[in-house]
């Protein structure tokens, strides 16, 4: 790689030079608190807004991205120098949000959804011959992942007839599934 | 993979303190091991590890089976010589699991203190054979037993360190 093409993949990485981001990257593999703080600092940003769009829920989003930065440290000494550090990362986010949609996906595939080829974003089975109430009702399960209440409040009814609703929809959203 | 890779650089969004606070928590404990820890799993392995030798070479007058194992050949060479390899032998299991067991930043600690370490490992040695009625680890022979413990150690931590190096990790 090129000086003018790292500097190119580089110049994303806001106010740390690549040359700081190297030096604080040697100094935490040898054990310095204070250059992971930094490189914290810089990097976060992106991971946590990378895992926002891809999920809907707080708590899981906040479990990824815990799970990334476990990553990060578990794998620091694999590092290359040669590639920029938010590149890696990058691979890093992306690898653990599969895996851990993954973990999520039997249950959403029992459901009847199926997931896009890289397995980070639900693909929404068809849905014509569902009625509107049934389909908003279902997206707002499954995708925004809120309550029967919060849904009933949403659609102004009673969150006995949301899981009516539902429970109707999935049993259509199978059968065309076979 | 393109897309979604300028979509991770050009976006950003604080995470919130609580969660902050939580991974730098976890990062930090996990890249600074307590040493006491690290010295007792040093101290389990080395009783793992000391005990397996004993199969093949006795040590102060200890060994699991009727045969001189080590012992016949090396004694050719003199007691003190024997004394020599017989430390190196006894402490050369434990230098190599060492890279297997410990994960990077533990191993990282354990290089940093490698000579207390040494001293921690000797010492328990030395107080398990005293423990076991051998008197002759009070013998001034033992001084070669330490001194190719010591070896053994040290050119064995430096040969795993190059190895790692080699594998592309680095300490």
């Amino acid at each position: 790689m090129t000086l003018s093409q790292k500097g190119l993949l580089s110049r994303y990485n806001n106010e740390m030079s690549e040359e700081q981001i190297q030096l604080n990257m040697q100094r935490y593999i040898q054990g310095d608190n204070e250059a992971f703080a930094r490189l914290y600092e810089e990097f976060h940003p992106h991971v946590y807004a990378y895992l926002r769009k891809r999920m809907s829920r707080r708590e899981e989003v906040d479990e990824c991205f815990q799970l990334v930065w476990l990553k990060f440290h578990r794998s620091k000494e694999k590092y290359n120098p040669q590639y920029p550090l938010l590149a890696w990362l990058f691979v890093i986010s992306k690898t653990t949000l599969i895996d851990y949609i993954r973990t999520k996906k039997p249950a959403l595939s029992a459901q009847g959804f199926e997931f896009d080829q890289d397995e980070t974003e639900i693909v929404l089975p068809s849905m014509e011959n569902l009625t509107r109430d049934q389909e908003q009702a279902i997206s707002l399960r499954y995708l925004s992942e809120e309550s029967f209440e919060q849904i009933a409040v949403k659609l102004k009814t009673s969150p006995g007839n949301i899981r009516q609703l539902i429970s109707r929809g999935l049993k259509i959203l199978r059968k065309d599934h076979v | 993979m393109k897309n979604d890779y300028q979509n991770f650089t050009t976006t950003k969004e604080s995470a919130p303190p609580d969660i902050a606070l939580k991974v730098k928590s976890l990062v930090q404990n996990e890249l600074n091991p307590s040493l006491k820890i690290i010295l007792m799993k040093l101290c389990g392995l080395h009783f793992v590890a000391g005990l397996s030798s004993l199969f093949f070479c006795h040590q102060f007058g200890h060994g699991v089976h009727r045969h001189d194992g080590l012992m016949a050949p090396l004694m050719k060479y003199g007691e003190s010589v024997c004394q020599f390899a017989c430390g190196g032998f006894f402490f050369l299991g434990t230098t190599l699991l060492l890279f297997f067991i410990l994960n990077p930043d533990e191993l990282r600690v354990v290089l940093k203190n490698r000579y207390g370490a040494l001293l921690a490992l000797v010492g328990l040695s030395t107080a398990g054979f005293i423990c076991s009625g051998s008197t002759e680890v009070l013998a001034a022979t033992t001084l070669f037993w330490i001194a190719g413990a010591t070896v053994i150690w040290l050119v064995g931590l430096n040969f795993g360190i190059t190895i790692k190096k080699v594998l592309k990790f680095s300490y």
